[in-house]
């Protein structure tokens, strides 16, 4: 197993810069996600650690070796494509052999290894068929296999799971997760799904247009978004915004807006003070919301009126709307919501997040 | 998408049984001349097969020496195809999955060979072949009939290849193989429906060819169609001989065409439909 460096990575395609001073330390056995939208440049960089796309500039070391100049073969990596990538005229057992043949093992050891790693993916009964006798789940579990015989030191997934039904997809999720804990190796996992980085990697790395936005473990990039993007990219439904001013004087601050007068809450007046008279964009997230049907007066708080009501079984999403601006609440199913309901949004004044308007950084 | 469901019509009825009427007649009046008696060919009125007898078979192959020209046909038909293929289909592969330098332009050009009259390429081949020592022999009519062919080669193979996923290739590299291996192992296995197909359509054309085959080669390197008017002879025309000829001509194209109909289909409609 072994650590990957990449260090003032760049890539680019025909005059487009697509992967832009990408710098990270992936530890040892870390399992770590690349994500963002797409075009973000999130495959072109597993691709380059691959070895399936040359390097413009930078340096990616795996395992304490320079590798820019090596065939992937020489790379000691397995990938996991999105589409598979079986070779269809194998059968599922010369499939997941097919690395080990062209390293030369002994005809047992092969046989051993694609045996264990069958039994480890429960696809024994499979090893007979063709590929395109499989459903997606079953080739999914193949291409798994492929990867794992080979106990290589790195291994690399291409939005794996995007070509599987929702409930395949959550399943065969925590099917990597425990795979990854069971073999300690480094791994990286490309996907633009959110929920995805969030619940696999052990850090994740947050890209737009080619720039890391933020690299942290899931919660904190969560709960500690480094700017606009992130808060907005990470989470569903998606946190809300509102561009509101800074005003107040003393030791009291307000966000206000059209129809939103927003206390600061005390531990964020510091920071804040330098912008009395600018506009800032306040975030928040729907969980942090709570509506309120009588009056109640509350600082960090405004009036609004219910939108739409989406039950979820285990929560309610409500939009509300108070002006000009929208937002997504995530309430308790019981809470009796109408369309057209007039509300009271209150606020979790501990779970604001400012942002700068024109940087979009985290202020 | 299934159109077996359709019913044929009636214009279907009544045009299908005339065109394999047009088209079969002259085959089958053939095939009975080959089988007649040298009497039973021109008599009146027509006759069908009274008495069939391999005569003229055994005239046309033992007395007129065609087993020889026989096995040229085989010998240069084989070598071409075989010739076209290997050129043909790495430069189809090459067309496929790297960028050749002015590629579009080289992938048009090659065209150029089946845009003139063969007779125009014919004779500088003819001269070339000459100064190269290459005339009257199999190898230089092969080179020929290949290079010919080359185009078809080239254009269908890079559409077979532009239809398996390059990610196969990618797999492999990372399992451990070169490109060379990539090749030889994934993409060629998976190609082959369209090189069986591809190699039936240059093989029949070599096998049928007689333009090259006349002006490159001679007596002992001529081909069977080559020397099919040579029965036209100042005393007679050899009737019996030239249908046992144009018989034996026909067998390998039939074989062919019924033994891989299945193969061809799919290889013509190969990606049409993605499997």
């Amino acid at each position: 197993m072994a650590q990957v460096i990449l260090k003032d990575l760049n890539k680019e395609f025909d005059g487009l810069h697509v992967v832009k001073d990408f710098n990270i330390v992936i530890e040892d056995k870390e399992f770590i996600v690349l994500v963002g939208p797409s075009g973000c440049g999130k495959t072109t960089t597993l691709r380059m650690i691959a070895g399936l796309e040359d390097i413009t500039s930078g340096e990616i070391t795996i395992g304490g070796r320079v590798v820019n100049d090596l065939a992937p073969k020489h790379r000691d990596i397995a990938m996991v494509f999105q589409n598979y990538a079986l070779y269809p005229h194998m059968k599922v057992f010369e499939n997941i052999a097919f690395g080990l043949r062209m390293r030369r093992f002994a005809r047992p050891e092969i046989k051993r290894r694609v045996h264990k790693a069958a039994e480890i993916l429960g696809i024994m009964d499979l090893l007979d068929r063709k590929p395109r006798q499989l459903s997606g789940g079953q080739r999914q579990r193949v291409a798994l296999g492929r990867a794992l015989v080979r106990d290589p030191k790195v291994f690399l997934f291409d939005e794996p799971l995007s070509n599987l039904d929702a409930k395949l997809r959550v399943q065969m999720r925590a099917e990597i997760k425990r795979l990854h804990r069971r073999l300690e190796a480094t791994a990286v996992y490309v996907t633009h799904d959110q929920v995805e980085a969030l619940t696999l990697g052990d850090r994740i790395v947050v890209m737009r247009d080619g720039v890391i936005q933020q690299i942290g473990e899931p919660m904190s990039v969560y709960s500690k978004p480094a700017n606009k993007f992130v808060a907005g990219f990470i989470g569903s439904p998606a946190m809300n915004f509102a561009d509101l001013t800074i005003t107040g004087s003393g030791d009291s601050l307000w966000a206000m807006g059209p129809g939103m007068r927003i206390a600061v809450p005390a531990a964020r007046i510091p920071g804040l003070r330098p912008r009395i008279g600018r506009v800032v964009t306040l975030g928040i997230r729907p969980e942090h919301l709570r509506l309120a049907t009588e009056a109640a007066t509350d600082d960090s708080g405004f009036d609004a009126v219910v939108d739409i009501v989406e039950p979820l079984g285990s929560e309610l999403l409500v939009e509300v709307n108070a002006g000009s601006v929208a937002f997504t609440a995530r309430v308790d199913p019981k809470a009796r919501l109408r369309p057209s309901q007039p509300v009271r949004v209150l606020m979790d004044s501990e779970q604001l997040h400012f942002f700068d308007s024109d940087t979009q950084a985290a202020l | 998408m299934s159109r077996g469901s359709r019913r044929p019509s009636l214009l279907f009825w009544l045009v299908l049984p005339f065109m394999a009427f047009v088209t079969l007649l002259p085959y089958a009046w053939t095939f009975a001349t080959s089988f007649k008696r040298r009497s039973d060919i021109l008599s009146t009125p027509p006759t069908w097969i009274k008495d069939p007898s391999w005569f003229n078979y055994e005239s046309m192959l033992f007395t007129r020496g065609f087993d020889l020209y026989l096995l040229n046909s085989v010998i240069i038909g084989v070598s071409s195809t075989l010739l076209a293929l290997t050129v043909g289909t790495l430069a189809g592969y090459a067309f496929s999955r790297y960028k050749v330098p002015a590629g579009n332009h080289l992938f048009f050009y090659i065209l150029a060979t089946r845009l003139g009259p063969p007779i125009a390429y014919a004779l500088p081949m003819y001269f070339l072949f000459s100064e190269l020592g290459l005339l009257n022999t199999h190898l230089g009519v092969s080179i020929a009939h290949a290079a010919f062919n080359l185009v078809l080669v080239v254009w269908m193979m890079k559409t077979f290849f532009d239809e398996i996923p390059v990610e196969l290739e990618e797999a492999a590299s990372i399992d451990g193989c070169t490109a060379a291996q990539a090749f030889w192992r994934i993409s060629l296995p998976l190609a082959l429906p369209g090189l069986v197909t591809v190699a039936m359509f240059v093989f029949i054309f070599s096998w049928n060819e007689m333009l090259f085959a006349l002006m490159l080669s001679a007596g002992d390197s001529n081909t069977l169609p080559v020397m099919i008017p040579s029965l036209i002879q100042h005393t007679g025309t050899l009737r019996g001989e030239v249908a046992a000829a144009a018989i034996v001509q026909t067998i390998p194209v039939i074989v062919f065409t019924f033994v891989a109909q299945r193969h061809l289909l799919r290889g013509l409609t190969f990606g049409a439909v993605k499997g």
